[in-house]
């Protein structure tokens, strides 16, 4: 697929940062500032290390240090058996990843964007997911499908399509999205060891940002449990939920909402599939009102899922109005930046929905 | 018959072998009995996998399917091999599939990596010549399929004479195992009955073609005859098998009617794999076979608690999870080839002298490709 022009695209996007690489010597780690991509690609490495059974394959993954440099150094580290170059045959390689996971090996297979993965989306649905259920407990597939997904910028239609709600309405399979470092090193962790096929959603545009990770958070042995949301700001007036990079947009319309006395919960779902229904519900049944932020399409998406499953629980009483969704606008993503930007969830749209959402 | 059979008798129980939905005859060669898969057929709880699978569906160790979309499972046997290359168990992966599904695209996609990266992998097409009801010239534009894996040598096949099929896939085994990389082999079947049960199989072919096959290849007869004209058993000894078959043939079916369908209960279990991840793996080591899942509802639930527990503990490949607990993992090259159960008469190295036409082997290679065509010869 077109590699170069989105390398191309990709450049300069994000500021010089100070990134801390592990070494050996280290002496115990205070909290510092980790990109995604380190948090990423330090939790593979670790991974790696732990299990010679795990393996990590998929497109320039290995000579290449990674389409986005997710995989850097891995390839030096542990060759040519444990960090697998494949030709660009998403349907083979991903079939190939879930025959090796069925024979006994953990596989780590790359998607360079989750757009590609619809090529191959038979061997994740039919042969990884179902495989379990259909052999009784005979037969576990403990794969994880990872790479980058929903809008980069810039990549138009075909490069930009958010597959969350795809994947997460399949049973069988466990979907994540993590939004900061500790989410994603974490989370690939748990996804790593679990023994069932995992769909690990990242996003182009967080592999460059810093974020703080606490000293607990750097342990070799840090997993974050699949299923469990996190509430990333407390607060009372209202909830907002979310789901990777649009988190940061509800920390900062959180943040100007502050301002003018509306104080706004903010749920990270962390986990697509299985939903934390309760950490949703509590919240709602705490503050009456509930906005939902996505990057995906608006129709049986992820906020949609999340106002069915209100409705059907005891959280509906609670409820001072209807839920709101703010989420990507029903089109394929245009290229023009300007069209872009307002195709996709911005942080006054969620200030509006809020607001809207509060009657003030 | 004669390719499960044949193949069967050329492997050992540790190698391993995948295959699309006509998969009853494997699932019994890779060693489910006959009641379990009938009980399976029916949706009984007494099946290879509690009704919850169904024809398509069957699973044994190192068997896996049994596979609905057909041409995913060939993908998924390339990377079986990849899983014995990277244990370096000497075992091989045979990959079956069909005339129909030989035009999908993903096969090609395998062939390539299978190639690339010498994966020990027999790819095997059943060429029945008819993929449901469209014959092969409608479907390929080559109809050489032993050819179609271009830089992969080929062997065409007489699929209806087992010691033919047999020493084919020896060959094949052995050329895998060598590291030479994949081969492929076309195995010239054919299929009596329609394609499935709601297809009587007479529209897009002709009475008399199904009944000159039958008369004149079926290889359950050919067999017979051979053994009979080379005086390697009695029309009395036959009459026995075929008995005792048809006794083990009626309690199966017996069964299959009488076993109760499996409670509701199952109805959402095997969602998942596990609760905490890392106290499976410890059960999975232990060879704890309670280890199926005894999961009540959707959701699996993870216990960090347990995790701890494993902090610095590396997986050593010798302790590969076998789910199935039956199989040692990496089996030895030296294993006895699995004898066929209706072979009576024991060993039978030597290639006994054919009263029917010998069988035709046809060997595309690609240029430099040196496959010791010495020993092709002494199969004609």
């Amino acid at each position: 697929m077109a590699t170069s022009l989105r390398c191309f695209l990709r450049s300069g996007k994000q500021a010089v940062l100070v990134v801390a690489r592990r070494g050996i010597h280290r002496s115990p780690p205070a909290a510092l500032q980790v990109t995604v991509r380190d948090a990423l690609n330090q939790a593979m490495d670790e991974e790696l290390e732990r299990d010679e059974r795990v393996f990590l394959l998929g497109e320039e993954v290995a000579q290449y240090d990674g389409a986005y440099k997710v995989s850097r150094g891995l390839w030096k580290k542990y060759g040519d058996k444990r960090i697998i170059d494949t030709p660009i045959s998403e349907m083979g390689f991903a079939g190939i990843a879930v025959g090796a996971a069925m024979a006994g090996l953990r596989p780590i297979c790359e998607f360079m964007t989750f757009n590609f993965s619809m090529q191959a989306i038979d061997q994740v649905i039919n042969s990884a997911a179902k495989t379990y259920y259909m052999s009784a407990g005979l037969q576990p597939v403990p794969i994880v499908f990872r790479g980058p997904n929903g809008a980069s910028a810039g990549v138009a239609a075909q490069h930009s399509q958010c597959f969350a709600a795809w994947y997460a309405h399949c049973p069988g399979l466990k979907v994540v999205s993590p939004w900061n470092s500790e989410d994603a090193r974490g989370l690939l962790k748990s996804a790593i060891r679990d023994d069932n096929p995992v769909v690990f959603l990242e996003n182009e545009l967080l592999y460059g940002v810093p974020f703080e990770m606490s000293e607990e958070s750097q342990s070799k042995d840090f997993t974050v449990p699949i299923g469990k949301a996190k509430i990333e700001r407390p607060g009372t007036h209202i909830t907002l939920v979310s789901h990777s990079r649009y988190v940061g947009h509800c920390l900062d319309a959180a943040a100007v909402l502050a301002k003018e006395g509306i104080d706004c919960e903010v749920i990270n779902l962390r986990t697509i599939r299985p939903l934390d229904v309760e950490c949703i519900e509590s919240s709602v049944m705490k503050t009456n009102h509930l906005v939902t932020v996505e990057g995906g399409w608006p129709q049986f998406g992820v906020g949609a899922e999340i106002c069915a499953r209100i409705m059907e629980g005891s959280a509906f009483n609670y409820l001072d109005s209807p839920v709101t969704r703010v989420t990507g606008v029903d089109i394929p993503m245009p290229y023009a930046k300007i069209l872009e930007e307002h195709s996709l969830p911005q942080v006054k749209d969620i200030i509006f929905s809020v607001k809207k959402t509060l009657n003030v | 018959e004669a390719c499960a059979a044949g193949i069967e008798a050329a492997i050992n129980p540790s190698d391993h072998l995948i295959t699309a939905y006509r998969a009853h005859g494997y699932t019994y060669t890779r060693g489910v009995s006959v009641k379990e898969i009938l009980a399976e057929l029916t949706g009984r709880k007494g099946g290879v996998v509690k009704g919850k699978g169904g024809s398509m569906h069957m699973y044994a160790p190192h068997f896996y399917g049994g596979n609905g979309i057909v041409g995913a499972q060939v993908p998924l046997g390339a990377g079986i091999a990849l899983a014995c290359q990277y244990q370096a168990n000497n075992q091989i992966c045979v990959t079956l599939y069909g005339d129909g599904a030989a035009n999908q695209g993903q096969l090609f996609e395998s062939f390539n990596m299978a190639a690339l990266w010498k994966l020990p992998c027999i790819f095997i097409c059943e060429n029945n010549k008819y993929g449901m009801g469209t014959s092969v010239e409608r479907a390929s534009a080559s109809t050489d399929y032993y050819r179609r894996g271009d830089f992969i040598p080929g062997l065409r096949v007489d699929g209806m004479d087992v010691l033919c099929v047999r020493e084919a896939a020896q060959f094949a085994a052995d050329h895998c195992r060598a590291g030479k990389g994949p081969i492929i082999m076309e195995l010239q079947t054919y299929r009596y009955h329609g394609h499935s049960m709601s297809d009587p199989g007479v529209s897009y072919r002709t009475r008399e073609e199904i009944q000159e096959v039958r008369t004149k290849s079926d290889p359950i007869s050919m067999l017979k005859e051979r053994m009979l004209g080379n005086n390697m058993a009695s029309v009395e000894e036959f009459k026995e098998i075929d008995i005792e078959i048809r006794k083990e043939v009626e309690e199966a079916a017996q069964f299959a009617t009488s076993d109760p369908e499996p409670p509701l209960e199952e109805l959402c279990n095997h969602i998942f794999s596990n609760n905490p991840p890392l106290e499976d793996e410890k059960k999975l080591r232990a060879g704890d076979r309670s280890l199926k899942s005894r999961q009540r509802g959707a959701e699996s639930r993870n216990n960090p608690e347990e995790e701890e527990e494993e902090r610095e503990e590396k997986m050593p490949l010798a302790q590969l999870a076998d789910p199935w607990q039956k199989m040692p993992v990496g089996g030895t090259a030296g294993e006895e080839a699995h004898h066929d159960p209706e072979d009576t008469m024991g060993d039978d190295d030597s290639m006994p002298a054919c009263t029917v036409s010998p069988p035709v082997v046809l060997v595309s290679a690609p240029q430099g490709c040196r496959l010791g065509l010495q020993v092709l010869v002494g199969l004609i």
